[in-house]
């Protein structure tokens, strides 16, 4: 393992990869402190700006990006009382209590120093585990990928909110787009509805951009509230002792909850703020000053939610299943630079897989000291009225969009699911799940060929085979667990009528 | 005519259900093959049927479900949004990247009624020289800058 980190910090600390990390730390930062544009958006937006990079160089932006995003995302969380998406929602609960208390800056020294201590631990825990489940995943065949694959798309709706149905219908939706071009078995051409430009599949940056970029924006004019408010001063950015000896185990019990949901398929950085926060509440000393401003519950979920944004990479980077929807954009942008994500790329590309992961704790050392000294521009950034902002994001998003294939059609797509996406959200679909559908969809299909082709047709397959047969299992349970307190919440309906 | 239950969900049962009437007509020409050697319609039939019954699902919750009425659309906001982005892709290679840039500005800018004239004229400026630092500049990607008919003879 020394070896392979050794390779790893000798290609992240080259100077191309180290000014890209940096570069992508501080857009990813200055765009995710925006309010109302989260990890997602900023993500799509900046999608386009690397693909002209080497891929390695690209991934470690794009990484860049990611968590510089979130940690633009605590920022306004604290400050501002507005998260940027739900895994900063926590936040808000205590740190911007701190704030409004005048402790604005220790609030904020907490979040980056707990994870940057989150961000190392579970680099490490990336490092171990990546190698062994790929191992593992090297010994899989068609049927247990294509199971896998089914858990996983179930797993991406565990968290969501609101009806099960809807949920499901997005990831089947997204698989259903992915399956839009060439099928590359017969070379015949599916729903491209007579558009020649639709030959090689829908496009991913539009969709991408269309869904989170464009119908947030449209959902932000609608919606004044989302994105102003007051912002509180940042005062000393330093803890007292106190403070500090309170936040140690915090960030300890935050970093070790984070690691383990982070696996997870399905949101689990959602699920591992919300677990920290509950946790810390329970095992406090302090437990009178939750809800007035504790910083252990800041100090936890924090530590949490980025631990678990890093441990996030493993599912991409040994099965090439996205966790969550910035996985899939990452996986999204490794295909467009054609390399395709799964158990063979730690041995094909060993560069990329552990100068990725060197970089992952060279970023967050980057966040943690650029971060806290630049805490003042963040905030003026916060005060950039969104009717500047807006325009600002549209041309950026238009040229991106265009700039990939150098196509109009491309600027069309992105307006045609900036429609999608508005309407999902009025008719209150989450559109995650839809790109996780939509990446995995045509490995869904070709998975499901192979394994019939081995077994003469005969699904049966899927279940004899053990380690397939856990898979599914797991996915019947999960789904169980979602639609059966449904049917008795709605049996007791019926029956108190 | 009163609709019971939660209009939402019943849109959205219905756009799933049409959605799925439409990719089954136009998955007819594929063939389906067998399960053994699956064709070009396998697959999307597979998943056509399942985007049927949940789309039947949200349906009938929707029937069931406790009365909401559907939510207004910003149509104003949507409207400008959209036109200015596809007017931007008409543009952008016949008359360059900063009178498309210009352009877009101006149109979406019109979504936000507190936004001066002043405001849009500095903010397209601003962009412009960005747009020219970032992507021709910088990126140097293939799209004239100025209008072509200005800049060849």
């Amino acid at each position: 393992m020394l070896d392979n980190i050794a390779l790893g910090l000798s290609v992240a600390f080259s100077f191309q990869n180290l000014a890209f990390s940096f570069l992508g730390c501080i857009i990813g930062t200055a765009i995710g402190v925006l309010p109302g544009v989260g990890p997602v958006a900023t993500i799509s937006l900046l999608l386009p700006m690397t693909f002209g990079l080497d891929p390695i160089t690209a991934m470690i932006m794009l990484a860049g990006i990611y968590y510089g995003a979130q940690y633009g995302g605590s920022t306004s969380a604290i400050l501002l009382n507005l998260p940027g998406e739900v895994t900063a929602v926590v936040t808000t609960l205590e740190g911007h209590k701190m704030a409004r208390a005048g402790r604005a800056g220790a609030s904020l020294a907490v979040a980056a120093i707990g994870s940057f201590f989150a961000g190392t631990v579970a680099t490490l825990v990336v490092a171990a585990a990546g190698p062994l489940l790929t191992s593992v995943a090297m010994a899989f065949g068609p049927a247990e990928y294509f199971s896998l694959i089914l858990l996983g798309l179930i797993a991406a709706t565990v968290l969501a909110q609101g009806n099960i149905f809807k949920s499901l219908a997005m990831i089947v939706l997204g698989v259903l787009l992915g399956l839009v071009g060439t099928d590359l078995q017969s070379g015949q051409i599916r729903f491209t509805l007579g558009f020649p430009q639709l030959f090689e599949g829908v496009g991913f940056v539009p969709l991408a951009m269309g869904l989170f970029g464009i119908a947030e924006i449209i959902r932000n004019l609608e919606c004044p509230e989302n994105r102003s408010g007051s912002v509180a001063r940042v005062g000393k950015l330093w803890l007292t002792k106190k403070e500090f000896s309170r936040s140690v185990p915090s960030v300890l019990r935050g970093t070790a909850l984070g690691s383990l949901l982070g696996i997870l398929p399905g949101g689990g950085l959602a699920l591992s703020t919300f677990a920290s926060y509950m946790l810390e509440r329970k095992v406090s000393k302090y437990r009178g000053e939750f809800g007035n401003g504790a910083i252990e519950g800041v100090a936890g979920p924090e530590s949490a939610n980025n631990a678990a944004s890093q441990t996030s990479f493993i599912p991409m980077l040994t099965l090439g299943i996205p966790a969550n929807a910035v996985m899939a954009l990452m996986i999204g942008a490794l295909m467009i630079q054609g390399i395709q994500p799964g158990p063979r790329m730690i041995d094909e590309q060993p560069t990329l897989f552990w100068g990725l992961i060197a970089s992952m704790w060279i970023g967050n050392l980057m966040l943690l000291v650029i971060n806290l000294p630049l805490v003042g521009v963040w905030v003026s950034l916060l005060k950039v009225p969104y009717k500047y902002l807006y325009p600002a994001i549209l041309v950026f998003c238009a040229i991106g969009a265009y700039s990939v294939n150098n196509s109009a059609f491309d600027v069309y797509q992105t307006v045609l699911f900036g429609v999608v996406g508005y309407a999902l959200i009025k008719l209150e679909f989450e559109p995650a799940p839809l790109l996780i559908g939509f990446v995995l969809g045509p490995m869904l299909e070709e998975y499901l060929k192979r394994a019939m082709v081995l077994s003469r047709g005969d699904v049966s397959v899927f279940v004899e085979r053990p380690v397939s047969a856990v898979f599914l299992l797991l996915g019947a349970l999960a789904l169980s667990a979602m639609i059966l307190p449904n049917i008795r919440k709605r049996k007791n309906e019926a029956l108190a009528e | 005519m009163t609709i019971r239950g939660n209009a939402r969900d019943i849109a959205s049962g219905a756009a799933l259900l049409l959605l799925t009437a439409i990719g089954v007509y136009i998955n007819l020409d594929y063939p389906l093959g067998t399960a053994s050697r699956m064709g070009p319609g396998y697959m999307p039939l597979v998943v056509l049927v399942a985007l049927g019954i949940l789309g039947f699902g949200v349906l009938l919750t929707g029937v069931r479900g406790e009365p909401q009425r559907l939510e207004r659309w910003a149509w104003r906001e949507a409207g400008l949004i959209l036109a200015a982005l596809t007017i931007f892709g008409m543009m952008l290679e016949n008359i360059g990247m900063a009178a498309s840039t210009v352009a877009l500005v101006v149109i979406s800018g019109l979504a936000d009624r507190t936004q001066t004239l002043k405001g849009i004229a500095a903010l397209a400026v601003a962009l412009v020289v960005i747009c020219w630092l970032v992507f021709t500049w910088g990126l140097q990607i293939s799209v004239p800058f100025l209008p072509p008919f200005l800049t060849s003879h």
